[in-house]
């Protein structure tokens, strides 16, 4: 079971040093992936979710760093590599489909280069020919014209300019994508087909996929499973139909409700009350509390640790409970 | 290529030209004690030669008509006679441009190669050190006149040490038997001057590289870099350099203004035989036709300077071939 | 109401002090142009210089006691040259900054508040002048003018406003569509008022940071004219100073005594001003906070 694992996050802290202080941006994080399995982690913007990819990826900015915790991809712990291993790592094992394609392309260099030059990099050995046959197969694979491999990022549409975002992140066929809001930028249409093409890239090339958004509703087109993070921690994780159809924590129940349904009744989407907390000094107990309608006392003093409720969903509170964990 | 952008810079540069004969006009001809009609009435003055010039300047017809025959003959490269030189003013200049060109390119050549890379290494080690230590020298050359800069030099490198030449572009006297010979004096000569106006602008190139690195660092495009593997050396150079490029090439361009300015402080204090000198002494004899010409030729170098750079813009940044 | 209105502005003007006097490289700059408007006040009252007083000492004598920076080349004495210099540098380099920042200003804020032909026909008048080489045009206009210490000042005031226009220019547009604005129009107001009352205060602090660079480079450039001949024979400035030493071939004798004070002082003043405008723009401006 254990060693089916290509990604495993353990107890990870990440934090950054500030003028103020110290920002505890995530604490206490744990998730497993399954190879193939994808999940995705929402949360309001700045709950952590983009900097626990950051950590996965060894890219955490200047001021950042990981206080406690373990990250093991592949069985292989790989929080203390260094900058050198980092590199070899990085794009060849896991890779990244960044939002905003329109700004993660460099305007001034050649498509074709900009995906060659990481084939490159991770396969030294490669020659110039076989390099723009795979950028040309990569084309092919997420639907973009092989006579375009020479243009310039500015004279591809949005929509093309991700598909190319997401033909590079294939480039080394890595194990591991994280999604950073891979389609937040797009009009709804191109949206739609993006979602189609992740999930026919997934079926078909059996990677492994995190994908980070504020929208649930793209989560549950594309992934299998769901962490919901508030202010830095997990705080509930299972399937997307226990998820959606069967959440505990009330912070869950309030972003799926915040979120309008097609399907549903004709409602008005519920707004949660307040606002995230100040990252600097967080609340005491469970984070979430000034703002839960169910809080009760002890929920102002006691951070609340993980109950299961079966098939893999966990969620952290005190008024919501199922079997504790047997650790 | 695209034509319309290609066309829309020719156009401005255009206009800026005849914005400046427009001023020359104004200096030279309109304001009342104009230099050339002064010198037309001046005492002494033989009745036939100013028969000849007012007829030359088209003195007597009304201002209106005046301009079109200036602008005319200055489109046609007639600048008038010098006063002074008794030659066409043309002529002079056309002796005295190439030693210009020589010393600010060579200057042009060294600051741009150092500003950048100065203002790279700056930027890759912002707030250590080095940066700290380059900035305050790129503030403080940019506080020291170009001139005393020279003149400190001189007294330095030239009288107390001996070791190049103290004015000119070549030794007076001095046969030169080769090529080889004369392109040795003249380098010798040069040194200095070129190091004076190198180092003034480079100040500017390297604090302006600085900026524009530091502006790119905050981009996507270098998180994806770092994303993909590569180490941040690979990262500066093939990423960011490239694009830093498009703003150093603008402001290479406005500054030419600048660079000017620099050649006539530091021809002055090396005696260089260039345009600048030509400036002060056209101005010095009070020869308003030279006067005149100088200050047209110089815009005009600037004007076309600054058009070639839009150009190179424009095959740098692939946003505005296709646009 | 008013006098609330005062309070506001009393406190922010303190907060502004308070965090400049905190800024150490802005206080380094506040300090070295004390000395320097110090010097310019006080240093002819306790060292008396006339410019036309004939040879007291040798002929570009070495420092000595009498003459504590030694002689020029009419044995004139070289500290007090160095003490009128400051004035005039000073001098020049607010008023001829005021002429460009207030041009600078007027067509700026007529470009921007405007737009459309107006602004199109002075931004490429501004554009037009950025490209001219200023030295050159500044010693034409500085030949055919004469060279009086006002005109000089002129000069440079003329051809010294481009940066603040395009400056002015791009803050007024970024105010102009603000809900503030709006609600002034609608209430009747015309363009001047609008443009004096509403948009000029908040373009100010702005236009106070560049005055200092524009200062700076002022200085720079009389000193450069004066250097080059173009300056007025009758005002001893720095520049004036140097044209003798250089003219009169102290530089080869190495009387280091006469050429080298004046660039020292002219030095000290830029970067004074340099220290001043790069403290202000970082109380001023909170994204260059970051760099």
């Amino acid at each position: 079971m254990e060693d089916r694992n290509i990604l495993k996050v353990e107890d990870l802290n990440v934090f950054f040093k500030v003028n103020g202080g110290i920002v505890r941006a995530v604490e206490n994080v744990n998730f497993q992936l399954k190879d193939g399995e994808s999940i995705g982690i929402v949360g309001e913007s700045g709950c952590g979710k983009t900097t626990t990819a950051l950590a996965i990826m060894g890219m955490l900015p200047g001021n950042g760093y990981v206080d406690n915790g373990r990250i093991f991809f592949e069985g292989e712990d790989i929080i203390n590599k260094d900058e050198k291993q980092w590199q070899r790592y990085r794009w060849n094992k896991i890779s990244m489909i960044f939002q905003g394609a329109m700004n993660s392309l460099n305007p001034v260099m050649k498509i074709r280069r900009q995906i060659g030059e990481a084939i490159r990099l991770h396969n030294p050995t490669i020659t110039k020919g076989e390099i723009n046959a795979r950028v040309v197969e990569l084309f092919k694979l997420v639907g973009l014209d092989e006579k375009r491999i020479n243009y310039y990022p500015h004279e591809f549409s949005g929509g093309m300019k991700q598909r190319v975002m997401i033909a590079m992140a294939l480039a080394c066929n890595p194990k591991l994508i994280i999604g950073d809001e891979p389609t937040t930028a797009l009009d709804l249409m191109i949206q739609a087909q993006i979602i189609d093409l992740i999930n026919d890239l997934r079926r078909k090339l059996n990677m492994g996929m995190i994908i980070i958004t504020h929208d649930l509703s793209i989560i549950s087109e594309i992934c299998d499973r769901v962490a919901v993070m508030y202010a830095g921690n997990i705080v509930e994780i299972g399937s997307i139909e226990d998820i959606i159809e069967n959440y505990k924590h009330p912070y869950t129940e309030k972003l799926i409700k915040a979120f309008p349904s097609i399907y549903g009744d004709k409602r008005m989407a519920e707004s949660i009350p307040g606002a995230p907390p100040n990252p600097l000094s967080p609340p005491k107990g469970c984070r979430f509390h000034p703002r839960c309608h169910k809080s009760i006392d002890i929920c102002k003093n006691v951070l609340p640790k993980y109950t299961s409720f079966g098939n893999r969903h966990f969620a952290a509170c005190h008024v919501v409970k199922g079997d504790s964990l047997n650790e | 290529m695209n034509l319309k952008y290609f066309l829309r810079k020719l156009i401005q540069s255009l206009i800026t030209i005849w914005i400046v004969l427009t001023i020359s006009f104004i200096l030279f001809r309109a304001m009342p004690g104009d230099p050339v009609s002064m010198f037309v009435k001046s005492d002494g003055m033989d009745p036939q030669v100013a028969k000849a010039l007012i007829k030359e300047y088209g003195l007597h017809l009304p201002l209106h008509s005046q301009y079109l025959v200036y602008i005319k003959e200055m489109l046609l490269g007639n600048f008038g006679q010098s006063f002074s030189f008794q030659k066409p003013v043309i002529e002079i200049i056309a002796q005295r441009l190439p030693n210009t060109i020589i010393l600010a390119l060579g200057a042009q050549i060294f600051s741009i190669i150092f500003g950048i890379l100065l203002g790279t290494i700056a930027a890759s080690n912002r707030g250590k050190k080095i940066d700290v230590l380059l900035l305050g020298s790129a503030l403080f050359i940019y506080a020291i006149p170009a001139f005393w800069l020279g003149i400190m030099l001189l007294s330095y490198f030239g009288v107390r040490l001996s070791l190049v030449p103290l004015f000119g572009m070549i030794t007076p006297g001095l046969n030169h038997m080769s090529k080889w010979e004369y392109f040795k004096d003249v380098s010798q000569h040069l040194i200095l001057p070129a190091m004076t106006f190198g180092l003034a602008i480079t100040g500017r190139y390297a604090m302006i590289m600085r900026g524009a690195l530091l502006d790119i660092f905050t981009e996507d495009y270098m998180i994806t870099a770092k994303a993909k593997g590569f180490d941040r050396k690979y990262i500066i150079r093939n990423h960011a350099l490239p694009n830093a490029m498009l703003p150093m090439v603008t402001v290479i361009a406005i500054s030419l203004g600048f660079v000017v300015a620099g050649a006539i402080q530091t021809e002055t204090v090396f005696s260089w035989p260039g345009i600048g000198t030509l400036t002060i002494k056209a101005l010095e004899l009070r020869d308003y036709p030279l006067l005149q010409g100088v200050f047209l030729i110089i815009s005009l170098c600037v004007i076309s300077a600054n058009f070639i750079a839009d150009i190179i813009y424009m095959y740098i940044d692939p946003r505005i071939k296709y646009e | 109401m008013s006098r609330n209105r005062f309070d506001v502005k009393l406190r922010n003007f303190r907060g502004f002090l308070r965090l400049f006097f905190s800024n150490t490289i802005g206080l380094i700059g506040f300090i070295m142009l004390a000395f320097f408007i110090i010097a310019a006040f006080l240093g002819p009252i306790v060292y008396p210089y006339d410019i036309t007083d004939v040879a007291k000492g040798d002929i570009l004598a070495q420092p000595s006691r009498e003459f504590p920076l030694g002689t020029d080349q009419l044995g004139r004495d070289l500290l007090g040259a160095l003490i009128s210099g400051a004035k005039i540098s000073l001098m020049v380099g607010f008023m001829g900054a005021s002429i460009s920042v207030s041009i600078g200003t007027i067509v700026g804020l007529s470009a921007g508040y405007i737009g459309g032909k107006v602004d199109s026909i002075l931004m490429r008048l501004t554009d037009g002048m950025m490209v001219l080489p200023v030295l050159p045009l500044v010693m034409v206009l500085a030949a055919l003018l004469g060279t009086s210490i006002s005109n000089i000042i002129l000069v440079i005031g003329l051809t010294g406003w481009t940066g603040t226009a395009r400056l002015v220019r791009s803050q007024t547009l970024s105010f102009k569509e603000r809900q503030f604005i709006e609600r002034a129009r609608c209430m009747g107001a015309n363009n001047t008022y609008i443009m004096i009352k509403h948009i000029l205060p908040n373009v100010f602090p702005v236009i106070f940071a560049n005055t200092i660079l524009v200062t700076s480079s002022a200085i720079l450039r009389e000193t450069t004219l004066s250097f080059l001949g173009l300056g007025d024979p009758l005002s001893v400035s720095w520049g004036q100073t140097l044209n003798g030493a250089f003219n009169n071939g102290a530089v080869s004798i190495g009387a280091w005594w006469y050429y080298a004070p004046p660039g020292v002082c002219i030095i000290l003043l830029v970067l004074s001003f340099t220290f001043l405008g790069y403290s202000f723009d970082e109380i001023l401006n909170p994204k260059l906070r970051e760099r």
